[in-house]
């Protein structure tokens, strides 16, 4: 088995959705996702795509503005009559309120639609960007900077959700002791077919941060659980996983066979908290849960008395 | 009369841009869509129509 090192990641920023972490550098038309704020090529600060796409379709509203002012200063300039000249001064006057207040109350729609266009406009240098990175990433390895790597890909993982990402990140994580101040992913690193370095580490991060374990972690593990069994020490994985589901009575009826089957493998407080459970929520059709319960408790745990009171 | 034409001109620019918005406040895009469709174009799926 191979050393585990201790190692405390940089904190990821945080933001409410993803395209907030893409920046860019406006002279070298190139895209960032890391942490730097200064373009390495040119040293320009990066900008966030939002605020550039907004300065595109600003500059957009201001030729339309331009446009009807040139209408409107063209018509007073053609006034043959005082008549003429009155109608086009006020008729610019109220159209130049009508584009002001329209953009007021709907420009922010506009904004919206045109960052669409921009993302699907920029797809190809984004993702020349991210390639990049994953270069970069590469010889962080090379080099042995597998912390530094795995720093990395945590953002480029953002945003492609490819197996290949998916289980390079498995492969560095597998690198380091596991604690339960770290920010871990489970859920987002599930790959769609079965693989064993997920499943190591799935083992190390059910011990420290089991509230990951959630329905598509039980769901893998239900679906592999054949393959995981000739893992070293399998059954215990997936009774601690099965554990890991005691944390909601939904998970426990979804996932009740899976817990009878792997009941012997229950550590002696999930089982504590199974009776608990299974003592406050007797109506659910937990029949089969309860004997088999019952049934462990009277083998393995007849003299505890933490669980003469329950069940 | 050329003074009217251009006016008219003015005036048809200000309702098409009326109904662009319109539309575009019909479709409402929100950022949720802005990120699906990011993570769409990136990871090769089907985009937004």
């Amino acid at each position: 088995m191979k050393k585990r090192v201790g190692v405390q990641f940089r904190k990821t920023h945080k933001t409410a959705h993803v395209f907030e972490r893409l920046k860019t550098c406006t002279r070298c038309h190139s895209y960032h996702v890391l942490w730097e704020t200064h373009c390495s090529e040119c040293g320009r600060e990066y900008q966030p795509i939002r605020q550039v796409s907004a300065k595109v379709t600003r500059r957009y509203v201001q030729t339309r503005f331009l446009l009807l002012g040139l209408f409107v200063c063209l018509a007073i300039l053609c006034a043959d009559t005082l008549t003429q000249l009155v109608v086009a001064c006020g008729g610019g006057i109220v159209l130049f309120v009508l584009f002001i207040m329209m953009q007021k109350k709907y420009g922010a729609y506009e904004r919206d639609a045109d960052f669409l266009r921009y993302l699907s406009q920029e797809t190809d240098p984004i993702k020349r960007s991210l390639l990049l990175h994953q270069e970069e990433i590469g010889a962080d390895v090379k080099e042995e900077r597998i912390k530094d790597a795995y720093e990395k890909i945590r953002e480029v993982g953002q945003f492609l959700h490819s197996d290949t990402i998916k289980l390079r990140k498995i492969m560095y994580l597998n690198h380091f002791v596991l604690r339960k101040d770290m920010e871990l992913e489970l859920e987002s690193l599930l790959p769609t077919t079965y693989d064993k370095d997920f499943v190591e580490y799935l083992r190390e991060v059910v011990k420290v941060q089991p509230q990951l374990v959630k329905r598509s972690v039980l769901n893998y593990v239900n679906r592999y659980k054949s393959k995981i069994l000739l893992h070293e020490n399998g059954e215990q994985l997936i009774g601690q996983v099965a554990g890991a589901a005691l944390r909601m009575s939904a998970y426990v009826t979804e996932y009740q066979e899976l817990i009878i089957e792997y009941i012997d493998y229950l550590p002696r407080e999930r089982l504590l908290r199974l009776a608990k459970m299974i003592s406050t929520h007797r109506h659910e059709g937990w029949g089969r849960l309860e004997e088999a319960v019952k049934r462990r408790i009277e083998t393995h745990h007849s003299f505890d008395p933490d669980f003469h009171s329950v069940l | 009369m050329l003074t009217y034409f251009l006016l008219s001109a003015a005036v048809l620019l200000l309702v098409f841009r009326f109904l662009k918005l319109l539309k575009w406040k019909r479709i409402g895009i929100t950022e949720k869509q802005m990120d699906q469709h990011l993570h769409d174009l990136l990871n090769g799926k089907k985009e937004l129509p």
